[in-house]
């Protein structure tokens, strides 16, 4: 088990000052993404679904971003929920032979939703359906390499392949659920909550 | 030449190289005769990927990008990219594809009348910039143009276009084929200079004057902030030459809008809102002037107490979208409607 921001800054040091396009899906790891990867636009760029949070566009974003930006690594952030919507997109960038780094964080929550219900005392009842799916063997039903980010070294394993030319995905088990601290609806701008995941 | 054909002309001449697609019968014609046209045409796995790839395209490249889909379950598939696009401002048009003009609902009272078929206008609508439908084979290039045209210009969005089946098929001009290209060619050329209509707010001239006395007060400010939005985006190298050589003042951006200072750098302070850091939401709560370039002030930034967000501060914003400017949700002092590389310049002069 890691964390999601322990992933994203190992992937930010593997690149530093490599020309990059991220593109993150919505939810937890998005906003840690914004927060822990290093950009500067437009050598390292950020893609994002900001207005609409449609969870599951970072795939497609991606994929449209390489054709355009050959000279950028492309690097995808996504969480389970986000995965889990975009994931056949996989089928689309194998034929088009992009070289997509990707980077599932699953932490087997929707995170910011149940940080939002844990802060309104509600039930936790968003659970995504897939917490028992393997996407280590969806990943190679799809026919891109697949590679468990909880075993043994794999920071070296990471900064070796994102050396490699092509494409892979790998799986982290996180343990982050939701973005601390968090501005809640009715609090100031400087009143942000303090806290942590409980569990 | 066939309606699907002049479509495809069509975009040959905007130099557009390749399109996103989700196949289906309404769409093939198109799709036949772009990919005859050398249009490379990439096939995604529903129509929202397809839609989302084209907005990461023209992220990437800053040039308008064509997604297409077929009819019924096709655009409402469609939908979420869309208005994905319309929220983050994404040069997309959508074509889709449409039962032929006499198998549509029209205004039955009916709930459908041909196969796959949806009110593809009433639903886009409220998600695009603007939506069209070809009622002539002989209309369908022009469509095309301002399709492309509104999408961009000059604060971008989606446009969506509805063909249907009967005019992909239509063959409009009956010359030799020679003529018919010249004919082509000849009306391409024309609506090469076109202005689209309905781009009201882009023919006005900015209004920027008072850049001078903002530029003072920002001095004399104690604690001041700039807010860089995501109209920061084509205005990167301006900023940065203002915050280090003109004004040295923080910056903090909203989340579209990160990397637009360099995020290890000195000046940048991070993301603001919501899910912002501490240290930027305090440098904002205690700001005395907030220079807001591109960004919307929405309440993933603001926070949702706007009555009193502005108390204390000088609050001064540039927005390209004058609609943006007399709605803001906070309390503003002063605004500028122009992009924010030309008040940038303006500043700098």
């Amino acid at each position: 088990m890691t964390t999601m921001r322990e992933v994203i800054e190992v992937v930010d040091l593997a690149t530093v000052g490599k020309q990059v396009v991220v593109a993150t899906g919505v939810g937890t790891h998005q906003s840690l993404v914004a927060r822990h990867f290093t950009f500067d636009h437009p050598r390292r760029r950020f893609l994002t679904s900001a207005g609409h949070g449609t969870m599951g566009s970072g795939l497609p974003y991606l994929i449209g971003a390489a054709l355009e930006l050959p000279d950028h690594m492309p690097i995808l952030f996504t969480g389970d929920g986000s995965f889990a919507i975009e994931v056949a997109g996989l089928a689309t960038a194998l034929r088009l032979n992009l070289p997509l780094k990707v980077f599932v964080l699953d932490n087997k929550e929707f995170g910011i939703v149940h940080q939002f219900e844990m802060l309104q005392g509600l039930r936790h009842v968003a659970t995504p359906a897939t917490m028992m799916t393997d996407w280590l063997r969806v990943v190679d039903g799809f026919g891109f390499p697949a590679i468990c980010l909880y075993e043994v070294n794999w920071h070296r394993q990471v900064e070796r392949m994102l050396a490699l030319p092509g494409p892979w995905v790998g799986v982290a088990d996180v343990t982050d659920v939701g973005v601390w601290p968090i501005l809640e609806g009715g609090h100031r701008q400087d009143g942000m909550t303090e806290g942590g995941d409980a569990r | 030449m066939n309606g699907a054909e002049s479509i495809a002309q069509a975009l040959v001449a905007h130099g557009v190289k390749r399109v996103y697609s989700h196949a289906g019968g309404t769409i093939s014609r198109i799709l036949d005769a772009i990919d005859r046209v050398g249009i490379q045409v990439v096939t995604a796995v529903n129509e929202a990927q397809a839609v989302h790839m084209a907005q990461g395209a023209y992220r990437a490249s800053g040039r308008v990008q064509v997604a297409l889909c077929t009819s019924g379950p096709g655009v409402t598939n469609a939908v979420t990219g869309i208005a994905d696009a319309y929220y983050d401002q994404d040069a997309v048009m959508l074509l889709a594809g449409q039962v032929a003009t006499h198998t549509k609902r029209g205004n039955r009272p009916v709930r459908q009348w041909g196969f796959q078929e949806c009110q593809t206008l009433d639903i886009m609508r409220p998600v695009s910039k603007a939506v069209y439908v070809g009622v002539s084979a002989t209309s369908l290039v022009e469509l095309v143009n301002e399709a492309l045209y509104v999408a961009m210009d000059p604060r971008p969005g989606p446009t969506v276009m509805e063909c249907p089946m009967d005019l992909q098929e239509a063959i409009f001009v009956l010359h030799t084929p020679d003529k018919m290209l010249d004919e082509v060619q000849r009306r391409l050329l024309e609506l090469a200079k076109y202005v689209p209509m309905n781009a009201v707010w882009s023919t006005q001239p900015p209004r920027i004057e008072g850049v001078a006395e903002v530029m003072a007060k920002l001095e004399a400010a104690e604690r001041p902030v700039i807010i860089a939005g995501r109209g920061c985006l084509s205005a990167v190298d301006e900023l940065r030459i203002f915050v280090e050589h003109y004004a040295r003042v923080p910056v903090v951006t909203s989340m579209p809008a990160v990397g637009v200072i360099p995020t290890d750098g000195g000046q940048c302070f991070g993301m603001l809102g919501h899910t912002g850091t501490k240290q930027v939401n305090g440098a904002v709560a205690y700001a005395d002037f907030v220079l807001v370039l591109g960004a919307r002030l929405d309440i993933r930034q603001t926070g949702s107490m706007t009555d009193t967000w502005s108390a204390g501060k000088y609050v001064v914003v540039v927005d390209y979208d004058d609609n943006e400017l007399h709605n803001k949700r906070v309390g503003v002092d002063r605004t500028f409607n122009c992009s924010v590389a030309e008040w940038l310049q303006e500043a700098m002069a």
